[in-house]
């Protein structure tokens, strides 16, 4: 019996060499909570354990709030507050709102100024989602606009910075799309553990690691909301890593007289895009870049945006107000799936 | 001939078979696949947690939103704030999808399994 | 009978099993169960005829040699738990019924009880290895799936018993 015993163990070693079972199982923890202006939800999985995930869902949450406080224009004890009330003095930031400020000069000079960094006196002045959301006269507007270009932001290098011409610098659209990053470099620099990690921040959709650990079944899907209706989908793209980032007229805005002022703003004009489009969406595997993007692509409008994706090798699902949905000839590593038919819209290929 | 069914073998079918049955029952009658709670949350606090059920029908009022649950579906009714980004979200019907009340700290949320093949909407 | 006899009988058995572990990964089981390593267990054939015409502890040798070469050959960690769970249950669970088989029940009975035997032994290597619940879903399906297939098991060995009658074994 004892032979027999040993032989089955010997056998169950052996077999533990071959192919591990490809069910592997998954420890899952959600947190969410508020940082950077908005709600966010995390999705960690562990292939270990569910305190690993715990953990690392911890860690994820105060890593954000730590990079709220790098580029929020609004807590007084952080970099980009620092920057903003220096009076054009130079001013040393951190690492985050360096590199932040970094990328967000590169997309604001790739993308020819469509975003820019330095929009934050015309956002103030409309106070668009503020209680105090108006539509400012002409001459406000104008004199807003003097103080806007994103060449008014001098990185002087050593984490120096300085802003000319009364410049406030808002990160706000590239902010999600950093963390985003932040949150893919971290669970990709932990070798500890296999992590699969869906966070969604507000517009932002970052993945990681695909949804199981089986390969065939691991995409993300991931819904583009229906402009008129944010539950409801018009379209689904699945991938296994990387971002979706979507800017619309729909997120935050108000209405007077008929006519609607959204928070996107055209810094050629001063006023909100008036560029046909209802909402662009980018898919990336730079969250930053896809964030900056969407903005950009919004103000440029259907031709110009589709032109500059061609150009640039983006992939991008664009929603025209007429309800059309065009996509880019480049959809990257991810499937797309046209949903919007019964909701009106057409798939213009 | 040993090919011949005999009383005892009806049994044992009998018991494998109700075996499965009870299983089978008591699976469906505890099943918690498709639970769906709402949770209302404000401050990191959680205020209520309500099953749903087609038969739900409930007004939550906090200071400055209301609440509605109705049937397996939740949405922000009212809110007092002037962004009325929660309202717009509009109704909630899968696990996973939260309407949020940013200047009341206010979220709505369903939670449970998500029946959807969609993992998230961005927008 | 002679041990060299009996012990060639064992390895033969085991062969068999192993072939018909082999033939059983062909039913696209996979579909209705997803769970990678349940079977359906019609090398209970193997067991039951061991059972009847050697002894448990052979019968009991073959399982496990049966089990840890299948595994080799194709299995992962966790068909080989499936596989040893549901292969000694349903070895146990024979023995006991084989005790009251001719008199309460016949080779039928046996066979299924070691059907269903082995798919509880299956499902609850499951449940253990993957530390989750839900797989439990599929055991009434399994279930019921081992009343025609422990039909079928009983009818091929009463069949290749009924035969060997013939030939005289113990010589």
């Amino acid at each position: 019996m004892k032979r027999y015993l040993a032989a089955a163990m010997l056998l169950l070693a052996l077999s533990g060499c071959g192919s591990s079972g490809s069910s592997t199982q998954l420890y899952t923890i959600t947190e969410d909570f508020f940082a950077m202006d908005t709600y966010m939800s995390v999705d960690v999985s562990s292939e270990k354990s569910e305190s690993a995930a715990e953990d690392m869902a911890v860690k994820i949450e105060q890593r954000v709030n730590q990079l709220d406080a790098a580029l929020s224009r609004t807590q007084q004890a952080g970099d980009l507050y620092k920057l903003n009330h220096a009076n054009g003095q130079p001013t040393e930031v951190s690492d985050d709102t360096y590199t932040a400020l970094e990328k967000a000069l590169e997309y604001a000079e790739t993308t020819n100024g469509a975003f820019d960094p330095t929009m934050a006196p015309l956002t103030d002045l409309w106070g668009i989602g503020t209680d105090n959301a108006r539509v400012p006269a002409q001459s406000e507007i104008d004199e807003a606009l003097t103080h806007v270009g994103y060449q008014n932001v001098k990185l002087l290098g050593n984490n120096q910075v300085q802003l000319l011409n009364g410049a406030q610098v808002d990160l706000g659209g590239i902010g999600k799309g950093y963390a985003g990053d932040i949150v893919h470099e971290m669970v990709e620099s932990d070798t500890s553990d296999q992590w699969h990690v869906l966070a969604r921040l507000s517009g932002n959709i970052e993945m990681y690691g695909g949804k199981t650990a089986d390969s065939g079944t691991d995409d993300w899907n991931i819904g583009i909301a229906d402009p008129d209706d944010n539950t409801d989908s018009i379209a689904v793209v699945s991938l296994r890593d990387g971002s979706v980032v979507t800017s619309g007229d729909y997120e935050r805005f108000f209405e007077k007289d008929g006519k609607r002022y959204h928070h996107i703003f055209d810094p050629a004009t001063g006023y909100p895009a008036d560029s046909g489009l209802r909402g662009v969406t980018v898919i990336d595997s730079c969250s930053t870049k896809a964030d900056a993007l969407t903005t950009a692509l919004f103000v440029m409008g259907l031709d110009k945006g589709m032109k500059y994706c061609e150009e640039n090798e983006i992939a991008a699902v664009f929603i025209t107000s007429d309800k059309q949905v065009y996509t880019t000839s480049k959809t990257g590593d991810c499937t797309f799936e046209f949903l919007g038919e019964k909701k009106g819209y057409t798939y213009a290929e | 001939m040993r090919n011949k069914l005999k009383f005892g073998d009806f049994i044992i079918i009998g018991v494998v078979l109700a075996m499965a049955g009870a299983l089978a029952a008591a699976l469906t009658f505890h099943s918690s696949g498709d639970k769906l709670y709402a949770e209302v949350w404000q401050n990191d606090t959680l205020i209520e947690r309500v099953q749903l059920n087609d038969a739900t029908d409930r007004t939550i009022k906090l200071d400055g939103n209301t609440i509605v649950l109705s049937g397996k579906t939740a949405k922000m009714a009212d809110a007092d704030c002037r962004d009325q980004v929660c309202v717009r979200t509009g109704t909630l019907t899968h696990a996973g999808q939260a309407a949020v009340c940013l200047p009341h700290r206010v979220v709505l949320k369903l939670v449970g399994v998500n029946d959807s093949s969609i993992d998230a909407v961005v927008s | 009978m002679k041990n060299a006899k009996r012990l060639t009988l064992c390895g033969m058995l085991a062969a068999v099993a192993v072939v018909l572990s082999l033939v059983e990964r062909m039913f696209p089981l996979d579909a209705i169960v997803p769970v990678p390593g349940v079977k359906l267990g019609l090398v209970n054939v193997v067991t039951l005829f061991a059972l009847t015409r050697l002894s448990a502890r052979d019968a009991f040798a073959i399982v496990v040699t049966r089990v840890a070469i299948s595994s080799l050959l194709m299995g992962s960690v966790s068909a080989f738990l499936f596989s040893l769970f549901g292969g000694l249950l349903s070895l146990i669970v024979m023995g006991i019924l084989l005790k009251a088989e001719g008199r309460f029940c016949s080779l039928f009975g046996v066979s299924v009880g070691g059907a269903a035997a082995h798919n509880i032994g299956q499902m609850a290597a499951a449940v253990i290895w993957l530390k989750n619940w839900a797989v439990i879903a599929y055991l009434p399906f399994l279930l019921v799936m081992s009343v025609p297939l422990g039909l079928v098991t009983g009818l091929t060995c009463s069949v290749v018993l009924h035969h060997l009658k013939k030939i005289d074994f113990s010589a």
